[in-house]
């Protein structure tokens, strides 16, 4: 990278420690450092709710999909802005009268303590773990992509997200959270530019899509009801509504987010802001995907775009092989710029060979993705990585070997900033379960303030270092990371039907929403263990339904019995 | 075993209902979905 690049990383870390820091000045007490006294303006919450959700996983595997599969992953976010609506209208008032600090104090109000003491507990177990694959995930690209090393890009993402949370409480979280969604835009439409600026002379934007829409990268809808689908139409309105349902109104590092509004109603317009924006945004970073797509189509690209893979299939016995592949690939990938630019020929000048030269690009185009499927193959078999594959490697190769300075540097911050801005709101998200819900539940519960702050910060570098710490160590503790992430799948919709259950019923009882909460995990457990092909968007379905029927049931059940 | 009453406590009563708000999010909704559409329909 060029020292502009360098310096412009820097300037952004920097900058945003201290603007992080600062905040600490606003905050003497708990109810300031986890709610900021409930008095953030609706448009700063609401960017600090995008900003959570937007993590460099966003950035680098998302631009990935849009350009080896397009714009079908944008159907996973239909069910959001609907589940936007349901929320303003039942949870948020619900938590903002109880003046509750997490969303699982609620859960004891209605229910019992030990409710709210297993959800709580749930939480902390998964968004522990998350918070460190939310730094591994760039860090491991940057890391081979700049040639740092592991622990020192964990560090440069992970320790200034820590530090800045810890000082500054949910202040620091939602002001940077602010300036960082402003960064992630302000990059994506840059590159956004640079990639229609960077179109060969001959290829119109037109062009492009007419590129992009033969290979099938446009096609953004999939009306099937197929339940092993990933991401059709329904799952994402249907699975997709339960799961954003689960996210934004049972986990705590959303609703610590809109906690922290001044009123009900900038709440609410806060979630709004998600709504409106969320998929126009989603639908951005996959056309940048898939624009990287139609780049590459005249450019000479990687045959994989993970070089360290590359390297060790090149220092192995399967080298030859791999040469052999290679020269195959570079034969493939001019026959493909010459089928597309045959093609847009062909479309300008609406000839009757239009769907002829049409057939040919996708063909060719076909036969690029089965060399690259066995190059794969091969980078399987010699690092015995069943599971390799190097989509999130596309946009980083782009970024830094494509863009002009400037916007490279531009770009890292993004990504970095991407990262940082979820980790501080799980962190800070993570102190309050651990103090509110533990330790001044169960440990001591008549403290002064300014003990529970000293614990609130000591409990945010807690789980900052717990989090780099996992992050280091995220490759080789893959399996475990499997399992906590399936683990975290069983009880998310299931916790939201804990909610449904506390908000929406009168019959409910402690007891029968937990006899519930258990019946609807082990029902998810169930069906990911003998439907493995059943999509994941349907667990969020299974779960919330079980636990209302049995959560009813059960108590109906204990009612009639006493 | 006690049954609690769901119901939080008294609503700010300075809070106005945000219905347009709602409507407005869904006819976005729909006017976003219907462009990603017209982008398939026009290129495929």
């Amino acid at each position: 990278m060029h020292w502009i690049d360098w310096l412009i990383i820097i300037v952004y870390l920097a900058y945003i420690v201290y603007d992080g820091v600062r905040r600490s000045e606003a905050t003497h007490e708990i109810e300031g450092y986890f709610l900021a006294n409930r008095t953030l303006p609706w448009w700063a919450v609401g960017l600090s709710v995008m900003a959570t959700q937007l993590s460099a996983i966003t950035m680098v595997g998302t631009t990935g999909q849009g350009a080896t599969d397009g714009l079908r992953f944008v159907q996973f976010y239909f069910g959001l802005p609907l589940a936007m609506i349901v929320l303003s209208v039942t949870v948020v008032p619900f938590f903002h009268r109880a003046r509750v600090f997490t969303a699982y104090e609620y859960l004891e109000r209605r229910f019992d303590a030990k409710t709210r003491a297993f959800t709580s507990l749930l939480f902390l177990l998964s968004r522990g773990m998350s918070c460190g694959v939310i730094i591994s995930a760039p860090a491991v690209i940057l890391s081979i992509m700049l040639g740092w090393s592991l622990p020192v890009a964990v560090l440069l993402i992970g320790a200034p997200a820590a530090l800045y949370t810890m000082i500054g409480g949910v202040q620091a979280v939602t002001w940077t959270d602010v300036k960082q969604m402003v960064l992630i835009v302000l990059g994506l439409v840059a590159v956004l530019a640079a990639l229609i600026a960077g179109l060969p002379g001959e290829v119109s934007l037109t062009g492009a899509l007419d590129l992009a829409g033969a290979t099938g990268r446009l096609q953004a809808f999939d009306f099937s009801f197929e339940l092993t689908e990933t991401y059709t139409f329904w799952s994402g309105l249907l699975g997709g509504f339960f799961l954003m349902l689960s996210y934004f109104g049972a986990d705590q590092s959303q609703v610590q987010r809109y906690l922290t509004a001044r009123s009900e109603n900038e709440a609410r317009s806060s979630l709004l802001m998600s709504a409106f924006w969320k998929i126009p945004l989603q639908a951005l970073v996959l056309i940048i995907g898939v624009l990287v797509f139609v780049f590459y189509l005249f450019t000479p690209q990687p045959m994989l775009f993970n070089p360290v893979h590359e390297q060790r299939v090149r220092e192995s016995d399967r080298a030859g092989d791999y040469r052999g592949i290679e020269r195959e690939f570079a034969a493939a990938l001019s026959d493909r710029r010459a089928a597309a630019l045959a093609y847009l020929a062909a479309d300008a000048a609406e000839a009757d060979g239009t769907s002829e030269a049409e057939r040919r690009f996708v063909a060719a185009n076909a036969n690029v993705a089965d060399l690259r499927d066995r190059a794969t193959d091969v980078v399987r078999a010699v690092t015995g990585d069943s599971t390799y594959r190097d989509v999130n490697y596309i946009f980083p190769t782009f970024v830094l070997g494509h863009l002009p300075v400037g916007l490279v540097g531009l770009l890292v911050a993004a990504i970095m900033a991407a990262a940082m801005s979820s980790i501080s709101a799980e962190l800070n998200s993570l102190s309050t379960a651990t103090v509110i819900d533990f330790y001044r539940r169960h440990f001591r519960p008549a403290a002064t303030d300014r003990h529970y702050l000293a614990v609130s910060k000591l409990a945010t570098g807690f789980w900052g270092a717990f989090a780099c710490l996992v992050a280091v160590y995220a490759t080789s503790l893959g399996s475990l990371i499997e399992v906590v992430n399936r683990f975290g799948s069983f009880f998310y919709g299931s916790i939201l039907g804990v909610f449904i259950l506390a908000i929406l019923t009168r019959r409910a009882t402690g007891h029968g929403a937990f006899a519930g909460l258990l019946a609807g995990m082990v029902s998810v457990a169930a069906v990911a263990t003998f439907r493995p092909d059943i999509s994941f968007l349907w667990h969020n379905v299974v779960g919330a339904g079980v636990v209302v029927i049995v959560g009813l049931t059960v108590s109906a059940a204990l009612r009639a019995r006493s | 075993m006690t049954s609690v009453s769901p119901v939080p406590p008294v609503p700010d009563a300075a809070e106005a209902p945000m219905t347009r708000r709602y409507v407005a999010v869904v006819v976005v909704e729909v006017v976003v979905l219907l462009g990603l559409w017209l982008l398939q329909r026009a290129f495929s």
